[in-house]
């Protein structure tokens, strides 16, 4: 077994023992590296300025773009998440002539910088993007591309500015990554790298990371205090802001293929369980565009380039913004348990017994009666926690007009997110008009209030059942929100 | 090379002089600094309870833990554990009681970052709780006042008020306000010999890092150093509360004579440092028919925390600020701090004006909604005017425009260029046809008063080094947050020897080129240091002219025809002015620099710049204006707000960077529009524990959240003849501005039913969401 992680920084090879590898990324940057344009300011995934961009080796490409470069925040990983990598820091995007890239030079010019503690992150995000776009993974720069990047100075003009001008930059003239650290063959030997396991033990910690789903289950059978991580965004905010201890054992499912796969079988969405975000929400762009929608105001980039479906449902979070979409379309689990037993279960009310791994979600497409719209209220408009977030999805009868079926689910409400039955039994049978959804709005508060934190949550429980009317009706709210 | 070709670097719109090592990651941040051998982290454990007494603290099984290399209580201290900018009524370790949650007890050094950790959680600290006092109506209750009543008066407020044709009268909560600059608190401390120390410090004022240090050791001033390289960000946080890390490092340096490094993580930071001051404003307003104000009654309450800190100055700037660019004329304004177990508030970029004019701006809103009149309409009648109009003098006595009246004009100019009138005309249809949303607009002013108000910080020095190369150094007093001092600072110095900007280095800010300065605060750093810095570098050049002429025209029998005026100094050479094209009178500034250095002539000069004629009655010395216009747009079912567009025209003299200061308005804009509308802090109502106490808790605007429409205009051939190079400050103003959209949502929530909305300040989507469900009570 691997007892050393491989990757290379910037351009170099690295290969670490088990005391390194389990640091965060961030200090292993900082305190053993020296590369100190990597700052850290919150050690929680909220300010960006721990932006680093991972590039993942892509076996399939040509020689030309052997590895898809994506922004993180360093903070979140452990150095062994960047296992068979090439990771790329500021440092690393500049150019050794001393001159500067065009998106440092369009952040100097457009005055995108004052204190300048942000500004690596910003730089690397943007360059992400520009890596995208020539990489023809995304046309344009999203418009949320540096929502994980918070600035206390500039008021972001003079960086969207930057960023409009960078997104405008002919593709030509940009020299990718790929060229500057131009191997074919290190992107194929990580490649490799990225298909054998690796087995850390440090006098605190374990970590094994298998590539194969029945090598996980086997090693969760024999270790049933080993905990399975995937994007885990989460572990090294909790252990760092002392709220757990560092988990002795980790049995980390970041190189199993096979749970990353998405696909499409008629109505029905395979979703890979260890997916990113960021390939969920490419992949619904034109699968299911109201479940791409609902991840734009999901997390900042660089979270969901690293945090996974699974996680979020299994972290079952009161504020998980993905569960109630998923709780309203009945989506259903895939588990795998120990001697690679399968069994399927209700997304809504699961949980894993030890030495089972949450495999795949099978999500049904609503059907042309049903009317679905989720909502996610929150104090700002992107990279926020929800105060309230909500699916409601009804079937109504083309003939009658009369509902037959109605689902609302609610987060930020309890503990967990939380079916509202009552509303869901005051909008059945009746139809649709505001009068029913007035009626359904009173009943939603009531409910609410019974596990609601305030008045608010409560009131905007009932409102979003009002809100769901106005939009249905009008046909709006797809592609707001 | 002809006059007209000349480009002076002042007024150009330069990059930031750090933003290549910005945009590279090689600018260094106080914990980029490289680790020393045997440098030591530093850590605190803190009072878990707000206010008790102290029983017991228990070190053994901390000590016993490998890697840490010193416990400390107050104690070990060998100098003062008081200290204090105004009252020094604050304990780096907390003796006998703690005041708040956090409060520093006990200290760690440590090898290891494990080691500090396991230390941190094997001290024990046994507190007697008792009940804590945490909000402002809690200290008003219980009679817990920091300092005595401000005030401010002018003619006989309470006639006026009771003879006054129309009243209102209300009170406005507003919320204090998170720094969160990116780079949190820290210092790390260099030993040096015989118990000499050198501190570098992420602060705003390296004088008091040097002077905090020297008092809490006991030591003479001349034994140490505070450096600052750089803030990533201070916006006011690191002007006092800087100082108790410097002085955790500096105390393990002293005791073990290792390097020490203290650092707060972002949760220590914002749960142990102060914040912007939340007040309580009462006030009464008379005005007329026509809503032009007759009398103004108002007594602010602020919540200071459990220290003095800065909140007596705050209170003071308050109070100064409460007429905004309005005439009040008979007018009481009072102010108390209230004392609370709170960390202790602290400076914040606008010093306590936010508060007042937010308040004031609130009066204007809300008598136009009395009056059915637009707000714009109303605060036009109340504005300044000249000084010979009888409304041109502030409650304080000093005349508030001038010759001319430039607020109405600029208040004019700016919502003609907005469209104010047409957007809001359309405004009030959309409001009509709409069901689902609700949009407001609102246009208001600011205007700062420029100076310390402590008349003793109106001072600064500068130190500028010619080289022989013709190269240039200098230091200053003043720091860089990140606000472009040192950029233009460097413009003024190219110009003042007529050298390219390229060929100047503004350096760190240390104690040991730059003594006794003031913090960079009050906006008025770059007019106090490059003030001095320009006194500094015309020196020198006088020193070079008159050398020059003696070259140049020495030969010349005429002693007369010496003239060092005739010398020239443009783009890094040297010449007659008379005859440009003469290479025997032409030398590059390197050239002269280097042959006046072998003629033992001075080629460095340290300058003093103190602010002249400022008194009581004219505490300022002078104003910057300007205004903004914010139209937002609300859900009327979930209360989710959105600034649709903002529109900024602002009186900044003539500027020395466009583009910098541009930066200044556009941020100062958001980072007010984020105090007033999604920063919130929260607190437990039992505990006084910060609930908000990480940026995931504490939202921030993120790019998503500023307008898409940000229009920002400078008035054209503006002057200030009276500060450097004719320009204004532009630091905190534009942060008042933000107002504008709290007033814009004022004004949206006024088209559902229910009267004036009762909305207080940050106008969370909550706090909208009440005022929307309380209209529609009202109305069925």
């Amino acid at each position: 077994m691997r007892k050393t992680v491989v990757f290379t920084l910037n351009g170099t090879r690295r290969a670490l023992q088990a005391r390194d590898a389990t640091l965060p990324l961030s200090r292993f940057l900082r305190e053993r590296e020296r590369l100190t344009g990597t700052k850290i300011a919150c050690s929680e995934g909220s300010c960006g300025t721990c932006t680093v961009l991972l590039g993942t080796p892509d076996a399939d490409a040509d020689a030309g773009s052997p590895f898809a470069y994506r922004a993180v925040n360093a903070c979140l990983l452990s150095v062994y998440q960047v296992d068979g990598c090439h990771l790329v820091t500021i440092e690393g995007v500049s150019p050794t002539d001393g001159t500067l890239s065009p998106v440092q030079k369009k952040v100097v010019d457009c005055h995108g910088t004052q204190c300048g503690f942000c500004t690596p992150g910003i730089v690397l995000t943007l360059t992400a993007a520009k890596e995208a776009q020539k990489a023809q993974t995304a046309e344009v720069f999203a418009p949320d591309t540096l929502t994980g990047n918070l600035c206390r100075c500039t008021g972001y003009l003079g960086i969207r500015e930057a960023a409009a001008q960078i997104a405008a930059l002919p593709l030509e003239d940009w020299l990718p990554l790929s060229q500057r650290y131009p191997s074919a063959a290190l992107g194929k030997s990580l490649a490799r790298t990225r298909r054998t396991p690796f087995l850390l033990g440090t006098p605190e910690q374990t970590v094994f990371a298998p590539v194969t789903l029945d090598s996980a289950l086997e090693f969760l059978s024999e270790n049933p205090e080993a905990l399975p991580l995937a994007g885990a965004t989460e572990i090294n905010v909790e252990v760092g802001a002392g709220k757990r201890d560092t988990p002795q054992m980790i049995c980390w499912l970041g190189r199993i293929a096979e749970l990353t796969a998405l696909g499409r079988d008629g109505d029905t969405l395979t979703l890979g369980a260890g997916a990113t975000w960021t390939e969920i929400e490419a992949f619904a762009q034109t699968a299911f565009p109201p479940m791409a929608e609902l991840l734009r105001k999901f997390a900042g980039p660089q979270i969901k380039n690293i945090g996974t479906l699974g996680g979020n449902i299994l972290r079952a979070s009161p504020i998980a913004d993905s569960l109630p979409l998923l709780h309203v379309l009945g989506a259903r689990a895939v588990v795998a348990g120990p001697g690679g037993v399968r069994r399927e279960a209700a997304v809504e009310g699961l949980t894993l017994q030890p030495g089972e791994i949450l495999v795949q979600i099978i999500l049904p497409l609503p059907g042309p009666d049903q009317i679905l719209r989720r909502y996610k209220v929150s104090r700002r408009q992107a990279f926020n926690r929800a105060a309230v977030n909500a699916a409601i999805c009804i079937t109504v009868s083309p003939e009658t007009d009369v509902i037959t079926a109605a689902q609302v689910v609610m987060g930020g409400l309890a503990a967990s997110v939380r079916r509202l039955t009552d509303t869901e039994a005051a909008l059945t049978g009746k139809p649709f008009e505001e009068k029913t959804f007035q009626l359904a709005g009173d009943i939603a508060r009531g409910e609410a209030a019974a596990t609601a934190e305030g008045e608010y949550q409560s009131q905007l429980a009932g409102n979003l059942v009002l809100k769901f009317f106005n939009d249905a009706a009008a046909g709006t709210g797809e592609d707001t929100q | 090379m002809t006059k007209s070709a000349y480009r002076r670097a002042v007024g150009q719109s330069l990059p930031h002089d750090a933003s290549r090592g910005h945009v590279t990651g090689q600018s260094l941040f106080l914990d980029d600094l490289p680790v020393q051998a045997g440098e030591l982290l530093v850590g605190v454990v803190g009072s878990t309870v707000a206010c008790g007494r102290i029983v017991s603290v228990d070190l053994t099984a901390a000590a016993r833990i490998s890697g840490v290399i010193g416990l400390y209580t107050w104690r070990d201290i060998p100098g003062h554990n008081r200290f204090g900018p105004i009252v020094a009524d604050e304990c780096l370790l907390a003796e006998e009681r703690v005041s708040y949650i956090g409060e520093p007890v006990v200290l760690i050094a440590a090898e290891t970052p494990e080691a500090l950790a396991s230390a941190k959680r094997a001290v024990h600290i046994e507190i007697d709780a008792e009940t804590p006092v945490l909000t402002i109506e809690q200290a008003r209750t219980t009679d817990s006042f920091l300092g005595a009543e401000h005030r401010i008066e002018r003619g006989d407020a309470a006639t006026a008020l009771r003879d006054a044709p129309h009243r209102l009268s209300g009170t406005l909560r507003i919320g204090g306000q998170e720094h969160l600059y990116l780079e949190t608190q820290g210092a790390i401390c260099y030993p040096g010999e015989d118990g000499q120390l050198t501190v570098h410090s992420s602060t705003q004022n390296p004088t008091e890092i040097q002077h905090t240090v020297a008092h809490l050791l006991g030591k003479g001033q001349h034994e140490v150093i505070g450096v600052c390289r750089r803030m990533g960000g201070g916006f006011g946080g690191k002007e006092t509360q800087a100082a108790p890390l410097a002085m955790f490092a500096a105390l393990v340096t002293h005791h073990t004579r290792r390097a020490a490094r203290a650092i707060y993580d972002r949760h220590e930071d914002m749960t142990r440092t102060g914040k912007r001051h939340p007040y309580v404003i009462e006030w009464e307003a008379g005005f007329t028919d026509k809503g032009v104000l007759t009398a103004l009654r108002a007594a602010l309450f602020s919540d200071g925390g459990a220290t003095f800190d800065l909140s007596s100055s705050v209170m003071d700037r308050s109070l100064l600020h409460m007429d905004n660019a309005y005439f009040l004329p008979d007018v009481l304004l009072t102010g108390r701090v209230c004392r609370t177990n709170l960390p202790s508030n602290t400076a914040f970029r606008g010093f306590g004006g936010p508060q007042a004019v937010a308040a004031t701006e609130n009066i204007l809103e809300e008598i136009a909604l009395t009056l059915g009149e637009d707000a714009f309409e109303i605060r036009l009648r109340n504005c300044y005017g000249a000084a010979d109009s009888g409304r041109g003098l502030t409650p304080y006595g000093q005349a508030a425009e001038g010759e001319n009246a430039a607020l109405p004009a600029l208040f004019t100019k700016l919502a003609d260029t907005a469209l104010y009138r047409t957007r809001r005309a359309d405004i009030i249809a959309f409001n009509a046809g709409s069901r689902t949303h609700l949009r407001g607009i609102s246009i208001t002013l600011v205007k700062f008063g420029i100076s310390f108000t402590s008349n003793f910080l109106n001072q600064s020095n500068a130190l500028v080094n010619v080289y022989t190369d013709g190269t240039v150094q200098v230091s200053t007093g003043g720091t860089e947050m990140g606000q472009g001092l040192n950029t233009k600072i460097r413009q003024l110095v190219a110009d003042a020897l007529g050298v390219n900007v390229d060929s100047v280095r503004v350096l760190s800010t240390s104690t040991e080129k730059n003594n006794n300065a003031p913090p960079t605060a009050a906006s008025a750093g770059m007019d106090l240091n490059g003030s001095a810095a320009v006194l500094a570098a015309t020196a020198i050049r006088e020193r070079l002219a008159a050398f020059a002429a003696t070259l140049f025209f020495g030969a010349e029998k005429d002693a007369v025809a010496i003239d060092p005026e005739r010398v020239a100094f443009e783009e890094g050479l040297v010449f007659d002015r008379a005859a440009p094209e003469n290479k025997e009178r032409r030398l590059t500034f390197g050239a002269l620099a280097h042959r006046a250095h072998r003629e033992r002539i001075d080629l460095g000069q340290r300058s003093f710049y103190a602010t002249p004629d400022l008194d009581r009655n004219r505490p300022f010395f002078y104003y910057t204006t300007g205004g903004a216009v914010a139209e937002v747009e609300i859900d009327r079912l979930t209360g989710e707000m959105r600034v649709l567009q903002a529109d900024m025209l602002m009186d900044i003299g003539r500027s020395i960077n466009p583009a910098i200061d541009r930066g200044q308005v556009v941020g100062g804009f958001v980072q007010g529009m984020g105090w007033v509308t999604t920063e919130e802090l929260r607190y437990d109502g039992e505990t006084g524990a910060l609930l908000s106490g990480m940026p995931s808790q504490y939202e921030v605007p993120t790019i998503a959240d500023i307008p898409s429409v940000f229009n920002v205009a400078f008035v054209e051939d503006a002057e200030n003849p009276v500060n450097v190079a004719s320009s204004k400050a532009v630091g905190e103003p534009p942060l008042l501005l933000g107002i504008a959209a709290w007033t814009a949502i004022k004004h949206a929530l006024s088209f559902a039913a229910g009267g004036i909305p009762d909305l207080t300040l940050p106008a969370t989507g909550e706090a909208i969401l009440r005022c929307l469900s309380k209209a529609e009570k009202t109305a069925s």
